[in-house]
């Protein structure tokens, strides 16, 4: 048996089979009953780039990472606990990604040990070269039969069976919950399925004999789970915006999914255009007759969509642009994450660019995000770009259900809005380029809007005076926001020491968008080990808050962690904005562009060899 | 459309009148401009409730010299930035303003699907058969043979045939005028305006400045005017410069024979009142989709 530690605190777990053999099934499945049970869970679903890949192919890999704690957990973490994998193909796919140590208990079914018997040798012995060992085992014969007669459907039963007993789930619960989410089969193929599960769940007694006994939360609040797109579309709604405007891509559009079936509902609507420029044209035409709108899309959409974030910031018509990042550049690696359109979202169009830049880190957080971007894009009458990723868009955390706004203006905004943004309430008057802003139907206002340079009538004017004046108000603007901004939280042991003046830090790691987890995890676990390390996480891109540099200058070594190109010869782009702002040697040294989101792992091997350079330029000295 | 009839005010072409508009002595766009001018004030339309819309080239200009809401758009983008007003404010009326590079080439896709979506507006493609604002280059609908600053020898690419296009992709509202028939563009425009839907007027439009060939108007042979009851009225003074061909516009099939003709039609091709209406359909499914509040919004996620 290979369970070491039968009590445990955080474990992770992993299944993947062929794409179209239902294991998101058995994921969502698990998370009901897992949260039912009161475990923290953090769920990463793998899904492949094409929808129904022949079987038994590399890229036919479809499954879950679920981390099951006592705490709630923002990122999957690092290491596998345990795997189960339908076939050998899958085990070279997760090679690769060393996300196994030898403590990972691998299972690997037997089914095409046969049929494929030289490549499936092959990969166990490839694991066990890497020091991994890997168990084989099978779906029993009764099983095997049920199996036939559901026409080769149900193996993911069996494992969900084999999953309950490792995770100490009460079947009788289980039941429902397979029910509940295989509506459509009829009673005679639900009593088939279930009888799958009862299989696995005895065979996995045979073969594990031992399970994982991790404590429950103990948490009063009530709870919720949900991924960040799905949370973005709640918040939407919430921030009180009536109008959805897309066009299809990669990850954006189950943000659209969702809105399409709930929008209608609560008065609004989803528009799906005929390209990225129409749909954000839609957006600027609606928000310019009154009607709070919102686009969202990924890198490439964000490309087409430049042209119009500049006239909406010339012809001050309020916007807001979500992008779910995806690794890039061009079509990129569609379902995979990164943190890239940074330049694009801050500079990406013609002219002098000011566009407020925002970013989300959890799932909790973008629900909250529609309602800032709202009130900033309504205050400032300029664009606004929310930035989140795909790794954000898909996982899917548990989180205390969080305070509802219930917009229908924003003239201001609730308290735990602007505490989620670290921002406190704008000036009631922002000094804007035309003075004159009435919304369609409004008497008397009469006025036309345009993406020439106007005068503060709004009327086109090519003077150099009046272009340097547009030029100094949309700057203003920015300026107004970055007087609003509070410093982020210093996040690490001693970090009161350092802000009162009384000690300086070794290591400062800086970051935005989804890595905060895992950023926090690995400051906890380094301040643990007695190092000196600190992480500050960053809302608001552009601007950034005053006083940066006098915080910075209080550390050794500074540097970025993100899911970018980065390193010494060419700073990623957070960087250099940081860099820019403090003056200070912002190192691009925990960046890492590999599609997947950074583990706490990474990070911790990063951070200990910053250290101990730091350590060696103080003892040269 | 007959959304923004005004009960109180009587208004006159002088209310809809900004600054005075700056194109070339002779262009067409002056004759258009008037011409809707004296449309609203015919409609007595409440200039707060009206709102221009184009892109970019001279017809772009448009807005700016109409005292009424305008947006002066990007090159091609008029058509999605309507159709975001029209989605969210069925009460104001709207018009594009667009021409033939704006509308055929770079706008070519939003063209397509504001014909297809048939939302309430009035699409005005103000035709001259050049790219004019950038000096004279080869437009969509410049005719084979024109020398211009991008076919120094002559232009090689047929010509789209706006019309065609909008009956092709099923428009709703498929007209045709000129900038020199002021009486029948207005009355182009009326009708265009009570329709519901998406109005397509394509308007032969002069410049004398880069095609002054572009339209063959001084031909008595080359236009004639489509003459039906459900059609556009023909005034007198516009009836004596062309001939007349009666054309029932409830007639699709008509239609091809009519664009196989080297004669330019003036007037309506083709009207279908049954079109389903975008906002219509959208607001619909609003009004019998249940109500919720939103307190109830966490019900979509997983509630523990």
């Amino acid at each position: 048996m290979h369970i070491k530690n039968t009590r445990n605190n955080d474990v992770r777990f992993e299944l993947m089979m062929d794409a179209g053999n239902g294991a998101q099934k058995i994921g969502h499945i698990l998370i009901k009953a897992l949260l039912e049970k009161g475990l923290g869970v953090f769920s990463d679903p793998v899904f492949p780039s094409e929808i129904n890949p022949p079987k038994h192919n590399s890229r036919s890999m479809s499954g879950f990472i679920l981390r099951v704690s006592t705490q709630k957990r923002c990122n999957s973490g690092s290491f596998t606990d345990l795997m189960i994998l339908e076939h050998e193909l899958f085990l070279e796919n997760r090679l690769n990604e060393r996300e196994l140590t030898p403590d990972t208990a691998i299972w690997l079914d037997d089914h095409y040990q046969e049929k494929f018997s030289d490549n499936f040798a092959a990969q166990i012995k490839r694991a066990e070269k890497e020091g991994l060992h890997v168990n084989l085992f099978h779906v029993d014969n009764e099983s095997r039969q049920l199996i036939t007669s559901l026409k080769g459907h149900g193996k993911n039963l069996y494992y969900l069976g084999m999953f309950c007993f490792l995770l100490q789930l009460d079947l009788e619960k289980i039941e429902f919950w397979v029910k509940n989410l295989l509506p459509k089969l009829s009673d005679d193929q639900i009593e088939i399925n279930l009888n799958l599960v009862r299989n696995g769940f005895t065979y996995a007694k045979t073969l594990f004999r031992e399970s994982y006994d991790i404590p429950v939360i103990h948490d009063p609040e009530p709870q919720i789970m949900m991924d960040g797109n799905t949370a973005l579309a709640l918040g939407i709604v919430d921030a009180g915006i009536l109008l959805y405007s897309g066009y299809p891509i990669t990850p954006a559009t189950s943000i659209m999914h969702t809105l399409a079936d709930i929008f209608p509902s609560y008065g609004g609507t989803v528009h799906q255009a005929e390209d990225e420029i129409s749909a954000i044209g839609t957006a600027i035409g609606a928000y310019f007759a009154g009607t709070p709108a919102i686009t969202a899309t990924s890198g490439p959409g964000l490309c087409l969509k430049q042209e119009l974030i500049g006239f909406s910031q010339a012809a001050e018509i309020p916007l807001i642009v979500v992008d779910v990042q995806r690794a890039g550049p061009s079509t990129g690696m569609p379902t995979y994450t990164e943190q890239s359109d940074l330049a694009a979202a801050m500079f990406g169009s013609s002219g002098d660019n000011t566009r407020l830049v925002i970013s989300v880190s959890s799932a909790r957080n973008c629900f909250y995000a529609p309602a800032m971007a709202r009130y900033l894009a309504e205050k400032l009458r300029m664009p606004v770009i929310l930035l989140s990723d795909s790794y954000l868009s898909t996982s899917e955390q548990v989180f205390r259900k969080p305070l509802l706004s219930k917009l229908d203006t924003v003239t201001t905004l609730p308290e735990h809005i602007f505490r989620a943004f670290d921002l406190t309430p704008l000036p009631d008057e922002v000094p804007m380029v035309k003075t004159h802003q009435a919304i369609p139907g409004t008497p008397d206002g009469m006025r036309r809007v345009t993406g020439l340079n106007t005068n503060e009538d709004g009327h086109v004017s090519y003077s150099a005076e009046d272009n340097i004046r547009a030029n100094q108000i949309r700057n203003e603007k920015l300026l107004t926001v970055k007087n609003c901004l509070k410093l982020p939280r210093l996040y690490g042991k001693n970090a009161t020491e350092i802000l009162e003046g009384h000690a300086a830090g070794n290591l400062l790691i800086i970051s935005w968008g989804s890595t905060k987890g895992a950023v926090r995890e690995a400051i906890d676990a380094l301040n643990d080990a007695g190092l000196d390390v600190y992480s500050m996480h960053f809302k608001f891109i552009n601007p950034l808050p005053w006083g940066l540099r006098e915080l910075f200058m209080k550390f050794r070594c500074i540097t970025t962690a993100e899911t970018v190109q980065g390193n010494s010869a060419r700073h990623s782009v957070f960087a250099l904005l940081l860099r820019d702002e403090t003056l200070c040697d912002i190192q691009s040294a925990i960046c890492i562009p590999s599609g997947r989101t950074l583990k706490p792992f990474q990070i911790i091997e990063k951070a200990k060899s910053l250290l101990s350079d730091v350590k060696s330029k103080a003892g040269s000295r | 459309m007959e959304n923004a009839t005004s009960p109180d005010i009587n208004y006159t072409a002088a209310d809809y009148t900004t600054n005075e508009p700056k194109w070339c002595v002779g262009c067409g766009d002056y004759g258009i401009l008037n011409s809707l001018r004296n449309f609203l004030a015919s409609e007595n339309l409440d200039p707060a409730k009206v709102v221009n819309i184009s892109g970019i080239g001279c017809s772009g200009r448009t807005p700016h010299y109409l005292n009424t809401y305008g947006i002066h758009s990007l090159h091609g983008r008029a058509i999605p930035i309507a159709l975001g007003v029209a989605l969210t404010r069925p009460d104001l009326s709207i018009f594009i303003q667009s021409g033939d590079g704006d509308a055929m080439s770079i706008g070519g896709n939003h063209l397509i699907y504001g014909l297809e979506k048939n939302f309430n507006c009035v699409f005005m493609l103000m035709d001259n058969r050049i790219y004019a604002l950038t000096k004279g280059q080869t437009s969509p609908t410049s005719k084979n043979g024109t020398r211009t600053t991008t076919h120094p020898y002559g232009s090689h690419i047929t010509p789209i045939n706006p019309v065609s296009f909008a009956l092709g992709l099923g428009g709703s509202f498929v007209a045709r005028t000129a900038d020199w028939l002021p009486h029948h563009l207005e009355a182009t425009l009326r009708a265009a305006y009570h329709h519901q839907g998406f109005s397509f007027v394509h308007i032969a439009q002069r410049c004398p400045k880069f095609s002054p060939e572009g339209w063959d108007f001084k031909n008595k042979d080359h236009f004639q005017f489509l003459f039906h009851e459900d059609g556009i009225p023909v005034d007198e003074k516009s009836g004596a410069m062309y001939g007349k061909v009666v054309h029932d516009p409830k007639e699709q099939l008509g239609c091809s024979q009519l664009l196989a003709s080297k004669v330019v039609y003036l007037g309506l091709f083709y009207q279908n009142r049954k079109k389903v209406i975008y906002e219509q359909a959208t607001h619909r499914l609003i009004e019998n989709t249940p109500g919720r509040d939103r307190d109830t919004l966490f019900e979509h996620a997983m509630m523990l």
